[in-house]
């Protein structure tokens, strides 16, 4: 029963996706397109409800045989899933999410030309991701990694008569290749390591799945280290990419260029969680490389207090919830790089899995509030030019408080125990022996970053929903709160928002999960204390005061006056990283490339070009002889018939 | 002893080419090719002599009348260059040289001047075909005139 | 009975191909022609078809021990070659034959598919003279199919040869200005390197010569090449047959140094002949490497396989598509492009284990496929267009043709490894294979899935995305603007991309045609690997 029940879920949707694809390209039914992508999306999460029970009641890990992809010599990759507590959590996220968001798009992308076009990819998207987490297979997983990558390119893209997100789509994709890259020469690597190590006589290849790999890196690691290592970094890198993590964040905040629906479920609440539910996949092998996690951990704070920063200065809506995004991501970075300290890894991937579900539902749904806005707005989520909507989108505003202050981690609500928990454990790893000091530092950029969070979330509420009312012209008449189909699917959001965290964590429901993570030293439940939610509550007090005030109109020179207006005009251009990048990284490869292709003009065509004269300067030296004069030719036979004397007479010695 | 035969026919013979190789009177080269025939002839019997068989006394006496029909043939042929240019010179035949080698002509010797020259030059070389010479892109190279024209008169 | 295939598809395309071209001359109007060319084309995809079917029963002669084992086979008499006996050594004849196995199968069917979409794409692209143009296709194809179905070397030669005058025409009957030029280039080029290739070909026949018997035959010559596989005496002459085989060889598949007639051969030719000329063309090269290096010099392909020629592919995959990001010419990029996934069949090929073999056949289909598709729906733009420049003229083309540039799409998109689509495996497998010789040349080699998909996905970019500019100031853009394809267009690109998806989703399907030659291949690679490692540790104690 569970075995068709499992199978589904990525199933459905891949139906959906087909079915739209057909109503796409026949024209027939368009405006219907959202009904087949509905049903499949409800199944896939009725069907995720159904077996999320389950693995807390049976066995920790169970395996659902598909059907055989690949079987060349010793290459064998098979698509089956698998169901463990890991898959099993965020396989429920992503179904439930976009369930809710495909609910509230019928209404947002009311009337776009592509309507079809946009049900095809997002359910396609589903599949994919849906694939991506239940795998039992690391190769299937980059498989699916590089077809969510692919649907979000196309859903990026999806105004693709827009400039600016044709541009936004191609960086997105290309950011996240190059990530890819390093994460496939891993996982090629890794499969080496393990097939050497399963058949060291015989095989170079071995299966690839969980169960294989994680029964022998004990081995690779005491055989090859270095070589672990370097995989663990190579997965690393593959997660950075696509969570959005320094340095490959640049992608996440252009990628807003999509509609806002995928804004919300790809691009804040699954496909970028990936890159964290990797590091949670690999965590048995991560375990071994603590220098590994620290560096994740290092990477997870550095972005998270940076896109903060950077989100305090961004004028667009829905940039700073992008922002925030990426500095969300690099705390559940920072979550699971608590897994150093090896008896902790099971509790790090569980406080990271429970933040990826948390902020699945309140980003969400301040993303959907935004497209609220801007549905409104007539597509301007500029804050400069609107404000005071609270009387315009009066549902909208209550929702979008309870996201932020989802958030910002205002206390019970659900941001506020699942930051609870990454912090608890950052406190708990700051007294390590051997990364005590690194940890110390990535627990006050933790609290930084919480106070900053708070502080930018509810400046963005202020400045859009109080002060003085301004709706811009784009807006028109028809500045209107919208209808119930839309706001129904929020309205589940934020009940997630508000109560998910105090159904989870002090109930100790969360405890039981965390006690089946698989291949991993069981944890009774997670740490907690009384010092850090306090400290937590305090700073998000704290934020949320800083912003009410600097956004009172009366106090607008507060904000950054002269001296910080530099700094402001900095964080506005976002640190000029991506400029930086274009001039390091883009042009350079660019002009290389140009080189090489003049150079393949120039030099080695020119190369073959005179080897291709050859015959005709031979032909030049021997065309003299042809002189028309008859003594001349007559010498010349004379001379031959003198060498063939002289080479007959004397030629028995060559 | 026949081994001086043997001499006598490859000084004969050696004589031949050199006046061949050396000469430019059309007449002259046809003498020394002559003789160099006679060197062969010679060495033919020589070799009859010395193997003790009539082969080579007969292939002798065929190459004597084959080098009479070939002589017959051959002051036909110098006869009727000699009307048409008016010179006995060997250097005035130099139309199948290559365009850019030196033409011997301004030193021909001319007994005669020909009174029909243009006729005669378009009868003998118009219809030669005009090739792209070595060393050129066919494709490319330009269809010019063909330098190889003579001079309307003879200098 | 059904050997009888393996003549026709052979002579039937040169027949009518050369019966066209002479009947356009007195009596036949372009359009019958071209139907009469298009029913070839049909009949001839059929017939490969009935191809596939009889490989798929035919067994082979497995116990011989030969690497190439044709399952189909056709050995008249009258292909039968008598020498007089002038040469002692010479036999008193050689039984020529055509044969068909999963290698040869595959390179058929491609064939098959990409002539009869050249020649229907060609209806709408191609300007003048469709019928001459269909001719000279299937001129070209008969020569192709001869390589691919020639069961020794003489015939293999010869069709080698044989397409290259139709391609010729094709090259520059139907080009650009100074297309000409560029044909003759081509031409030359690919005739040059059939110098050392008849050298490497001669030198297969003598290496392999048991007690003065000469063989042509390219099972025997396998069998016997297997037979001495692990004969370290023939590596110095192994060596320099493989070196003439890359120099002969490499020219027609483009290997990197001997690449350089490809910019201004593409650059000038008709997107529609381009097409033909990536999608197959390429693959004769390739397809001699499968056919004469890796069974017949199995020595020097381990010694020198994964490390040159391994690199080069490395090498090529790299440096072709930063070729291509740099290129502002949509032939020439596409034909970088080009350059660059043959790379992956390369370092496949000469990873020399099984994977490899399999990944590299897999690909050398998958890159004809999707080639083909990507030039000619390249070709389609460019006939709307009214130019392949890219700076200039029209773009934004998703919003004037979108059901084009959807297919545009599609099909860049699977050029650039997207998952569910074909090359997303044969890549793949050619890294994992590699990865288990040389990591670091797979290292480089994994550098082409970033830039894969740079210049594809800048591509779509520019070009098909975006505001839409119609070039009102290109006269022949305007003239020639046609609406957006038509329904046998969609048909062709249709079925590409059936064929890329269901290869995507199910690369069993692909595999198992080849999967038996490739194992063979890889047997012999394998004995030569393990003897080499044999004699390369002997050789350490004895140091």
């Amino acid at each position: 029963m569970d075995y068709y029940v499992a199978w589904l879920i990525p199933i459905s949707p891949l139906i959906a996706a087909l079915i739209c694809t057909v109503m796409a390209v026949t024209k027939t039914g368009r405006n219907y397109a959202h009904l087949p992508a509905w049903c499949a999306l409800t199944i896939a999460a009725a069907a995720s409800l159904l077996l999320l029970n389950r693995v807390s009641v049976d066995e920790s890990v169970s395996v659902f045989g598909g059907f055989s992809w690949l079987d060349v010599a010793r290459v064998r990759v098979a698509l089956s899933i698998q169901l463990d507590a890991i898959s099993l959590i965020l396989i429920t996220v992503v179904t439930c999410v976009s369930a809710l968001v495909a609910f509230y798009a019928r209404g947002y992308m009311h009337n776009d030309p592509g309507y079809a076009r946009f049900f095809a990819v997002f359910s396609a998207f589903v599949a994919s991701m849906s694939m991506l987490v239940l795998a039992d297979n690391l190769f299937v997983l980059y498989a699916f990694w590089e077809g969510v990558g692919l649907c979000s390119y196309l859903l990026i893209g999806f105004w693709y008569k827009r400039p600016a997100a044709a541009k936004a789509a191609t960086k997105a994709f290309l950011v996240n290749r190059i990530a890819d890259c390093g994460f496939l020469l891993g996982i090629l690597l890794l499969w080496l390591q393990v097939g050497n190590v399963a058949s060291p006589t015989q095989g170079t290849f071995s299966r690839l799945d969980y169960v294989v790999i994680f029964n022998s890196v004990e081995l690779i690691a005491a055989q090859n280290p270095n070589m672990l290592a370097l995989i663990g970094a190579l997965m690393l890198l593959g997660a950075v990419g696509k969570s959005a993590q320094f340095p490959l964040h640049v992608w996440l905040p252009d990628a807003m260029e999509g509609p806002t629906p995928v804004s919300a479920l790809i691009h804040a609440a699954t496909m970028v969680t990936a890159g964290v539910f990797l590091l949670c996949r690999m965590s048995p092998l991560l375990v071994l490389l603590p220098d590994v996690l620290v560096i994740a951990g290092w990477i997870g704070g550095i972005t998270s207090l940076l896109a903060a920063v950077i989100a305090l200065f961004q004028h667009d809506l829905k940039r700073v919830l992008a922002y925030s995004t990426v500095s969300q991501l690099g705390y559940m970075f920072m979550a699971v790089s608590c897994g150093a300290s090896s008896n902790l890894m099971s509790a790090a991937v569980m406080a990271a899995l429970f933040h990826v579900a948390t902020h699945a539902f309140f980003k969400a749904l301040l993303f959907l509030s935004a497209g609220n806005v801007m549905h409104a707005m007539g597509d301007e989520i500029d804050m400069r030019k609107l404000g005071g909507l609270r009387r315009v989108l009066p549902t909208t505003h209550i929702l979008f408080a309870i996201g932020a202050a989802a958030l910002s981690g205002v206390p019970l609500l659900s941001g506020f125990w699942s930051k609870d928990g990454i912090l608890s454990l950052l406190s708990l790893m700051s007294s390590n022996d051997v990364y005590g000091g690194s940890f110390t530092v990535l627990l006050l950029i933790g609290y930084a970053t919480a106070a900053i969070t708070s502080l930018y979330t509810f400046r963005a509420f202020f400045r859009t929903f109080y002060g003085k009312e301004v709706i811009p012209k784009s807006a028109g008449s028809h500045a209107h709160e919208m209808p119930l189909g839309m706001i129904g699917p929020m309205v589940i959001l934020a009940t997630g928002s508000l109560f998910l965290g105090i159904v989870l964590a002090p109930t100790g429901i969360m405890s039981r999960y965390l006690q089946k993570i698989p291949f991993l030293v069981p944890m009774e439940e997670l740490p907690h204390g009384w010092a850090v939610p306090v400290l937590s509550a305090f700073l998000c007090g704290a934020g949320f005061i800083v912003a009410w005030i600097t956004t009172r109109p009366a106090s607008k020179n507060l904000w950054f006056g002269a001296t910080g207006r530099g700094f402001a005009r900095f964080g506005e251009n976002r640190f000029y990283i991506d400029e930086a990048y274009s001039f390091c990284f883009i042009k350079p490869v660019e002009w290389f490339a140009s080189l090489l292709a003049a150079f393949d003009v120039l030099v080695l065509d020119g190369f073959w070009k005179r080897v291709s004269r050859l015959p005709d300067r031979l032909g030049d030296i021997f065309r003299k002889l042809q002189s028309g004069v008859v003594s001349n030719y007559a010498g010349w036979m004379a001379f031959g018939l003198v060498a063939l004397l002289v080479i007959v007479l004397f030629g028995e010695g060559f | 002893m026949t081994n001086l035969y043997l001499f006598i026919g490859a000084i004969i013979f050696g004589c031949g080419l050199l006046g061949f190789l050396s000469r430019r009177n059309l007449i002259l080269m046809f003498l020394s090719l002559e003789l160099m025939l006679f060197g062969v002839s010679l060495n033919f019997i020589a070799f009859g002599k010395l193997h003790g068989n009539l082969g080579g006394q007969t292939f002798a006496i065929l190459i004597l009348t084959v080098a009479a029909c070939e002589a017959a043939l051959a002051l036909a042929m110098i006869v009727s260059l000699y009307r048409s240019r008016g010179s006995l010179d060997i250097n005035v035949w130099q139309r199948l040289r290559e365009n850019d080698s030196p033409s011997k002509r301004t030193d021909a010797i001319t007994m005669i001047p020909s009174d029909d020259s243009d006729h005669q030059t378009e009868n003998s070389y118009g219809d030669l075909p005009k090739l792209t010479p070595a060393g050129h892109d066919p494709l490319s190279f330009p269809v010019e005139v063909d330098s190889r024209q003579e001079p309307a008169g003879l200098a | 009975m059904l050997s009888m295939i393996l003549p026709t598809i052979v002579l039937m395309p040169l027949a009518v191909g050369i019966g066209l071209l002479l009947a356009r001359r007195c009596c036949l109007t372009d359009a019958v022609g071209e139907a009469i060319g298009l029913i070839t084309a049909s009949v001839l995809l059929m017939l490969s078809i009935l191809g596939y079917v009889a490989v798929g029963w035919g067994t082979g002669d497995v116990e011989s021990g030969a690497v190439i084992v044709p399952r189909l086979e056709f050995a008249p008499s009258w292909l039968s070659l008598r020498l007089p006996s002038v040469i002692a050594t010479a036999p008193s004849g050689w039984q020529l034959s055509l044969g068909l196995d999963g290698i040869g199968l595959s390179m058929v069917v491609l064939t098959a598919i990409v002539t009869l979409s050249v020649l229907v794409v060609a209806r709408s692209t191609v300007t003048h003279d469709r019928s001459d143009f269909g001719a000279w296709t299937l001129f070209a194809v008969s020569g192709l199919m001869l390589v691919f179905t020639s069961m020794d070397l003489i015939l293999f030669y010869i069709g080698f040869e044989l397409a290259l005058i139709p391609l010729f025409a094709l090259i520059a009957f139907w080009g650009d200005k100074g297309a000409d030029l560029a044909a003759k280039r081509f031409v030359l080029y690919t005739l040059a390197g059939s110098i050392p290739m008849i050298l490497g070909i001669l030198g297969i026949a003598g290496l392999y010569t048991n007690q003065n018997e000469w063989t042509a035959s390219l099972p025997e010559l396998s069998k016997r090449a297997a037979a001495s596989a692990s004969d370290f005496s023939l590596l110095r002459d192994q060596t320099w047959i493989l070196s003439f085989l890359v120099l002969g060889l490499g020219i027609k598949m483009a290997l990197i140094p001997f690449h350089t007639w490809i910019p201004k051969t593409y650059g000038s030719c008709h997107a529609t002949a381009g097409a033909f000329l990536a999608a197959v063309v390429l693959k004769l090269g390739l397809f001699g490497f499968v056919r004469l290096a890796l069974p017949m010099v199995p020595l020097a392909c381990e010694k020198y396989g994964p490390t040159v020629l391994g690199t080069l592919g490395a090498i090529a995959i790299v440096v072709g598509a930063l070729m291509a990001l740099a290129q502002t010419d949509l032939r020439r990029l596409l034909a970088y492009s080009s350059l660059s996934h043959v790379g992956f069949v390369t370092m496949g090929l000469f990873a020399l284990n099984e994977e490899g073999i399999s990944g590299g056949l897999l690909q050398m289909f998958n890159h004809g496929i999707t080639t083909a598709a990507a030039f000619l729906a390249a070709s389609c733009i460019i006939s709307r267009r009214g130019t392949s420049e890219l700076n200039h003229g029209s773009r934004g083309l998703a919003t004037l043709y979108p059901k084009l540039s959807a297919f545009m799409i599609f099909f860049l998109v699977a050029g650039a490894g997207a998952p569910g689509l074909n090359n997303f495996v044969g890549e793949t497998l050619t890294l994992t294979a590699m990865i288990a010789r040389q990591p670091l040349v797979a290292a480089l080699g994994a550098l082409g899935i970033v830039l894969g998909a740079w210049y594809s996905f800048r591509l779509i970019q520019n070009l098909l995305f975006g505001e839409e500019v119609l070039d009102r100031h290109n006269e022949s853009a305007r003239s020639k603007s046609k609406g957006d394809i038509g329904v046998f267009e969609k048909g062709v690109f249709g079925f590409f991309s059936v064929l890329c998806l269901v290869i995507g989703i199910y690369p069993q399907a692909a595999i198992n045609v080849i999967a038996r030659d490739a194992r063979q291949l890889g047997q012999v690679s394998s004995v030569a690997e393990r003897s080499s490692l044999t004699i390369s540790s002997v050789g350490g104690n004895h140091d």
